[in-house]
């Protein structure tokens, strides 16, 4: 999820899968039940505006002959612009996410970013006000990501997904412009890599360092 | 501005806006071609997911840039959130393809499908840093080119476009290109325009300008690459247009005059671009779309041969008479389908005379029988009130029918049983180049009480009623019979900040009547005002083809209460608009 098509919410982009892989000329299976809906899912939905070098999709395409090597080609080929397909292959067992490594790059210089890195990992909490359509939350955004990093001039954090919920980036970029002197500004957004591991996975802490 | 610091600011904001994806472009199908002498920007003035949907804008994009050397690119009208910070951020309106300011295009293209968006002309010319009287323009700044239906009375918008386009633009498009290629110099250009049969410029006087009719609809083939719009289009399907023009002759309808003649597509043809376009849009729908498709003479032949190719394609015929026949087209084209929608536009028989729709009470309740019969659920019948010489018998006709409606659904469905009659009312607006251009609307207060009385004697189980909010309804009729002077009306509500008319949410009621008030009118007076047939209409330097002579007959034929027949089966009746090769010309005999 490049350039410009980081805008596009989770919705838009499924649907924009799923044409996409009918023009590739896959037909794409159904779900059971009065309303059968495709059988298709992204792994972890990303903010509008997030660009994201990792995404996961899985979909059952009908028929059983599917080489995956194929799909690839046939999809890169009728995706649109910025949508690019990396890989592709047969579904494994199921997974849960655990979650996901993000690059918030700011526009601030390099060490004001270096030095609210370490200050946000000195601290003990780090709350942030989450408001949704059911109302305003308090969030502690360190016990999500305990640890980031400053490289290359960005930061790079990874986010844990726990039993009991997550924290959003741009929640955790806010927490690291709140730790800054002068402030950090706003935050290009990258997620890096989506983590998984078998399913059951899930905790409910992660250690700090 | 630099290009790339627009676009770091253009992201900038779009982090900020509802639903960015209105202006991110990149969808499939999309033509980029950076590198075109000549750039048009076409521009829909409604939201992305209205504008994307429109066909014929689809269809000059396709043009333009497959068969001339410039690019087309797109705008839509930026929803007030993003119009308010693009004025704040300093960020002029962009083109979805490149991002590039339209006001370095070399024409902005407005394609006007109603009036309740002429404010949104004024808000995209604005927006794109051009000046908003033509007058004002000069070297540098693109032409302003408005089309589409709406155009047929340019008067409102006179000011601010320096040329109308009048009817169909296949042809005349490439014309204009042509034209822009060949000097850089906007005199020249305008010049040139000028030459141009179909183009009104304002700034020449009245003149007498012509509708032009496409008369290659029917060989030409269809386009077939549509952009694939993002999630958020109200329609979201591959369509065909399978015909052009509509010969019914009904009184109230502006396409029925300005689209004549009758122009069917072979069926090879229909069948071809329809195939072709669901290959390469990954759609799962097909709509044969035309002003009334079950009147088009391969119809049947056309749904047999697609079903054939796919047979569990979804595909839709919008716009049908009301008849068992195009009942039983739709359930054969489209078996999943669970609702079907009837427009018998008026419920008594006499209204059906003045109005010219040649359908009986008999072929109603037919329809209605063969339609739950086939086992949809959901009825949508369209109806009009404030029609001129209406009585309460025409609205009580609504009430009696949208009941025998539901009777008839009972026997068929149980008296228990799950199925919804959905009876819609909408209010008359007289539309110029029609045969009701004279008459006024009914007064709002009017209508109020006609509708107080659908709510109350149209209640029930299994029955649903929709009716149109009366003051977007009496705006509409106020200003698209309008003069130059309704222009400053227009100027002054959208300086009170009036845009998105048509959006209840964004609707401005009184920025529309004190503006109005200034120009020494009245909003409500302007929309029930009944023209003299002597007097001059201000649309009457627009030759439609269609005589003025025939309306004005038409509308006498409507007060002694007489249908006319249609031309296609019943012979010509002189309207004028058959000239040389174009004729009614139907696929099958
Ligand atoms: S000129 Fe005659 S045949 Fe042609 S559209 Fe008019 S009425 Fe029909």
């Amino acid at each position: 999820m490049r350039e410009r098509a980081r805008f596009l919410s989770h919705l838009e982009m499924v649907d924009v899968l799923l044409a996409a892989l009918r023009r590739a000329g896959f037909e794409v299976a159904l779900s059971q039940g009065m309303r059968p809906k495709p059988v298709i899912s992204l792994a972890l939905a990303r903010g509008v505006g997030v660009a994201s070098e990792d995404e996961h999709l899985s979909v059952e395409l009908v028929g059983d002959d599917h080489d995956p090597a194929d799909v690839l080609a046939r999809l890169v080929a009728t995706c649109p612009r910025g949508v690019v397909p990396l890989t592709c292959a047969p579904a494994g067992p199921k997974a849960d996410v655990t979650g996901a490594t993000y690059r918030l790059a700011f526009a601030a210089p390099a060490a004001a970013v270096e030095a609210a890195c370490a200050s946000y990992r000195g601290a003990d909490e780090l709350v942030v006000e989450r408001s949704s359509p059911k109302g305003r939350r308090r969030i502690d955004v360190r016990r999500f990501a305990p640890d980031p990093v400053c490289e290359d001039g960005a930061v790079h954090v990874r986010i844990a997904i726990l039993e009991d919920g997550s924290a959003k980036p741009d929640e955790v970029a806010r927490a690291l412009d709140q730790r800054a002197d002068g402030g950090l500004g706003r935050a290009a957004i990258t997620r890096l890599a989506v983590h998984t591991a078998p399913r059951g996975a899930r905790v409910g802490a992660v250690e700090t360092p | 501005m630099e290009q790339h610091d627009l676009q770091a600011r253009i992201e900038d904001l779009l982090g900020s806006v509802e639903k960015p994806s209105r202006y991110i472009g990149g969808e499939v199908n999309e033509a980029v071609k950076p590198d075109a002498g000549v750039r048009v920007a076409l521009a829909y003035p409604d939201a992305y997911e209205v504008g994307i949907s429109n066909q014929a804008l689809q269809i000059l994009y396709g043009l333009v840039n497959d068969r001339t050397a410039a690019a087309a690119e797109r705008v839509y009208c930026p929803w007030p959130d993003m119009a308010d910070a693009m004025r704040r951020e300093g960020v002029p309106l962009f083109t979805l393809e490149t991002w590039r300011p339209v006001r370095d295009c070399d024409l902005l293209g407005v394609t006007l499908q109603a009036e309740l968006t002429y404010s949104n002309v004024l808000e995209l010319i604005d927006l794109a840093g051009i000046p908003l009287h033509a007058a004002a323009r000069g070297q540098g700044d693109p032409i302003v080119l408005a089309g589409g239906p709406s155009a047929s009375n340019p008067m409102p918008l006179a000011r601010f476009v320096d040329a109308f386009f009048m009817g169909e633009a296949e042809e005349g498009m490439e014309r204009i290109v042509a034209i822009l290629e060949a000097t850089p110099d906007r005199a020249e250009r305008l010049r040139r325009l000028a030459e141009l049969p179909f183009l009104y410029l304002p700034e020449r006087g009245e003149e007498p300008v012509e509708r032009a009719i496409f008369a290659d609809f029917a060989i030409d083939t269809a386009p077939t690459r549509p952009v694939v719009p993002y999630a958020s289009a109200i329609f979201s399907r591959a369509s065909v247009e399978v015909m052009r023009g509509c010969t019914r002759g009904c009184r109230f309808c502006h396409a029925g005059t300005w689209y004549r003649p009758v122009r069917e597509r072979p069926v090879e043809d229909v069948v071809r671009a329809g195939l072709e376009q669901l290959g390469c849009t990954g759609y799962d729908e097909l709509s044969l779309t035309s002003l009334a498709t079950s009147d088009y003479s391969g119809v049947e032949r056309a749904i047999r041969e697609i079903k054939a190719a796919k047979p569990d394609l979804h595909l839709s015929l919008p716009s049908n008479r009301v008849d068992t026949g195009p009942v039983a087209l739709s359930a054969a084209a489209n078996s999943r389908q669970r609702s079907i929608t009837l427009a018998p536009e008026a419920a008594t028989q006499r209204m059906r005379d003045i109005i010219c729709k040649t359908i009986t009470d008999e072929m109603i309740e037919r329809a209605i029988d063969a339609a739950f019969g086939a086992g949809y659920t959901s009825l949508k019948m369209y109806f009009m009130i404030g029609l001129p010489l209406e009585t309460f018998e025409e609205v009580q006709g609504i009430v009696d029918l949208g009941f025998r409606a539901r009777e008839i659904g009972r026997r068929h469905h149980g008296d228990n049983g799950r199925f919804t009659v959905h009876v819609s009312a909408s209010n008359f607006v007289p539309k110029p180049h029609t045969p009701f251009q004279w008459d006024g609307m009914a007064p709002p207060e009017q209508l109020r009480v006609k509708q107080d009385y659908l709510r109350r004697a149209l209640r029930g189980r299994q029955l649903k009623l929709s009716l149109h909010d009366v003051r977007t309804s009496m705006l509409e009729g106020a200003i698209g019979r309008g003069d130059a002077i309704t222009g400053d009306v227009l100027e002054a509500a959208w300086r009170a900040g009036a845009r998105f008319d048509a959006w209840t949410e964004h609707h401005r009621e009184d920025a529309w009547r004190d503006a109005f008030r200034a120009a020494g009118r009245d909003l409500e007076a302007e929309a029930t005002r009944e023209r003299d047939p002597l007097d001059p209409l201000p649309w009457d330097h627009v030759r439609s083809g269609v005589s003025k002579e025939f309306l004005l007959d038409e509308w006498y034929r409507s007060r002694a209460e007489r249908a006319t027949g249609d031309c296609r089966w019943d012979g010509c009746t002189d309207c004028g608009a058959c000239v040389g090769p174009v004729r009614n010309r139907l696929v099958e005999a």
